[in-house]
């Protein structure tokens, strides 16, 4: 009597799942081990064998409770990336690379005259640049196989720039000093983000395995 | 949950309770722990489990860890040391609560 699901019985609850809505790997992952861990149970309490027929009786049982609060994961999935960008900015490499840009911010503005540089496009340019990396490269990495927490911390980090630029841009405007200061924050809050998804990129990569 | 709402509100508890016993446990595991132990009583379905881990993950409380078994990967979770201590303050609250219900089910008959 077999006791474990073949490689194309896993993909089938995988395929069927991905149809059902659950479009990331990641959350998905874990749903196709419970349905498969509950249908090998069946194997042998149920002493049979017939994949289909077991998968088809788990899943009108429970189907609606299985899918119910997928979509309820959000919240919980924001607030663990935003925990981790909030750590990151301590982290010593986020600081060395913020001080950095704090550096040659300051070098910038003490050296050149502001006729001569335009400090705000050359800042606005750097941060900018650090949100495409960080938002934008590892959806492109994963474009085929959608993994939660990428997705989540990219749209993350674009509703914070977006809000930036939208609302606290437009008020600074004229006021230097204020402008430079929020511009620090915003490049700082960037270079997390960015290292924060470059470790669930490694993790994830690794993980599923994926190329 | 399948049985009672009364359970509900002491879901996380379960999973820090079992998962300090157990090093790491993955979500199914812990649905067949709880139905072992309660005799078949108590069943945690998938909609209450997942939000449950989810959460306690997102508050620091649990950690993840990922291993392929099977053909498939499996989510495996920790406590975390924040989650060590979560789990003694969330005991002694249950057990004041099961102290407190137990006085207004079955009261002490008085002396007096």
């Amino acid at each position: 009597m077999k006791q474990q699901l073949t490689k194309e019985e896993i993909q089938f609850i995988d395929n069927y799942l991905k149809n059902s809505g659950v479009e990331y790997i990641d959350t998905r992952a874990e749903v196709v081990d419970h349905v498969a861990s509950e249908i090998e149970n069946r194997f042998i309490e149920n002493n049979t064998s017939d994949f289909y027929e077991e998968f088809k009786m788990y899943m009108i049982q429970h189907k609606k409770a299985l899918l119910k609060n997928i979509h309820k994961y959000r919240w919980s999935l924001d607030k663990k990336i935003l925990k981790q960008v909030f750590k990151n900015l301590i982290h010593q490499k986020v600081l060395a690379i913020s001080g950095l840009f704090l550096v040659i911010g300051f070098t910038l503005m003490n050296t050149l005259s502001f006729e001569n540089v335009d400090l705000k496009t050359t800042y606005l340019f750097i941060t900018v640049g650090i949100l495409f990396l960080s938002a934008i490269y590892p959806l492109f990495w994963f474009r085929k196989q959608k993994i939660s927490v990428i997705n989540r911390s990219a749209v993350l980090c674009y509703l914070l720039n977006y809000w930036f630029f939208s609302t606290i841009e437009k008020m600074l405007t004229g006021h230097l000093y204020g402008y430079g200061v929020f511009i620090i924050a915003l490049t700082w809050f960037n270079i997390s983000f960015a290292v924060t998804q470059v470790n669930y990129f490694k993790f994830y990569k690794d993980k599923f395995q994926l190329s | 949950m399948s049985n009672s709402k009364l359970y509900k509100g002491s879901l996380s508890t379960i999973i820090l309770k079992l998962l300090a016993e157990t090093h790491k446990m993955y979500g199914y595991e812990i649905t067949q722990k709880v139905k072992e132990l309660t005799q078949g009583e108590l069943q945690i379905t998938e909609g209450a489990l997942y939000p449950a881990l989810h959460k306690l993950e997102a508050d620091g409380f649990l950690e993840v860890e990922m291993q392929r078994v099977d053909n498939r990967l499996r989510k495996y979770y920790k406590l975390t040391q924040a989650g060590n201590q979560e789990k003694v303050s969330r005991i002694e609250e249950l057990e004041r609560f099961i102290e407190t219900i137990q006085g207004i089910v079955n009261p002490k008959p008085s002396l007096g």
